[in-house]
């Protein structure tokens, strides 16, 4: 099998399982060269959302209605 | 008595690596529909908005099939559903607050407080020199 036979599949994956691949590649290319403990280090994951702008004016929209709407949970 | 300013410190998350690993966890209690859940809550200044991971919103009683309104995240969420949930919120002594969350399927993550809306509900500064911060509300000053 050749990296044009498995490009195809590759591009088809999900983004987290893209991210999943780069990382385990790397781990394992470091793995073999001696350096792993370098780059496990530095694995770490990032929760924010920094520009999730859209999302953001969604929930000020969500506070400036009733808050008995059932979608706002029953918060008062 | 509304307090002027509350003083935190930071949290040691790993200690193998005590100064590195110290994040501006904040103490919080969420309420909604009569459920308090006590919390530690990562002060986010970078995050446009706040994150709630799937299984507080349960213990907070919410319902994901009754929450319609879907809110989009980016980053490393970028592949979890999310919806927004309203709560209220207390901090210490200062007034209760309503709390607007992006409520994630993701069930391994921190709950952030975000721009939107803690950090316009809160004025926060930072002394990571001294590894506390400080939190006001924005009507006291």
């Amino acid at each position: 099998m050749t990296f044009s036979d498995i490009l195809p599949t590759i591009q088809a994956l999900p983004r987290s399982q893209k991210l999943h691949l780069i990382r385990m590649l790397a781990a394992d290319i470091a793995r073999e060269e001696g350096l792993a403990q370098d780059i496990s280090g530095a694995t770490v994951p990032i929760w924010s959302p920094y520009d999730s702008y859209e999302g953001a004016e969604v929930l000020m929209r969500m506070l400036a209605v009733d808050g008995d709407s059932p979608t706002m949970g029953g918060a008062p | 008595m509304i307090p002027e300013a509350a003083r935190y410190p930071y949290a040691e998350i790993d200690p193998s690596f005590p100064s590195a690993s110290a994040l501006p966890y904040l103490p919080i209690t969420l309420e909604r529909d009569g459920k308090f859940v006590s919390v530690s809550a990562l002060e986010d200044s970078g995050a446009a908005l706040s994150v709630m991971p799937y299984d507080l919103g349960v213990r907070l009683g919410a319902v994901w099939e009754q929450q319609t309104v879907p809110v989009r995240l980016a980053g490393n969420l970028a592949d979890s559903d999310a919806r927004a949930l309203v709560v209220m919120a207390r901090i210490g002594q200062f007034p209760p607050v309503r709390l607007a969350f992006a409520w994630t399927r993701n069930k391994h993550m921190p709950v952030l407080l975000g721009q939107v809306n803690f950090f316009m509900e809160f004025d926060v500064c930072f002394l990571r020199s001294q590894s506390v911060f400080e939190i006001r509300t924005r009507e006291t000053h």
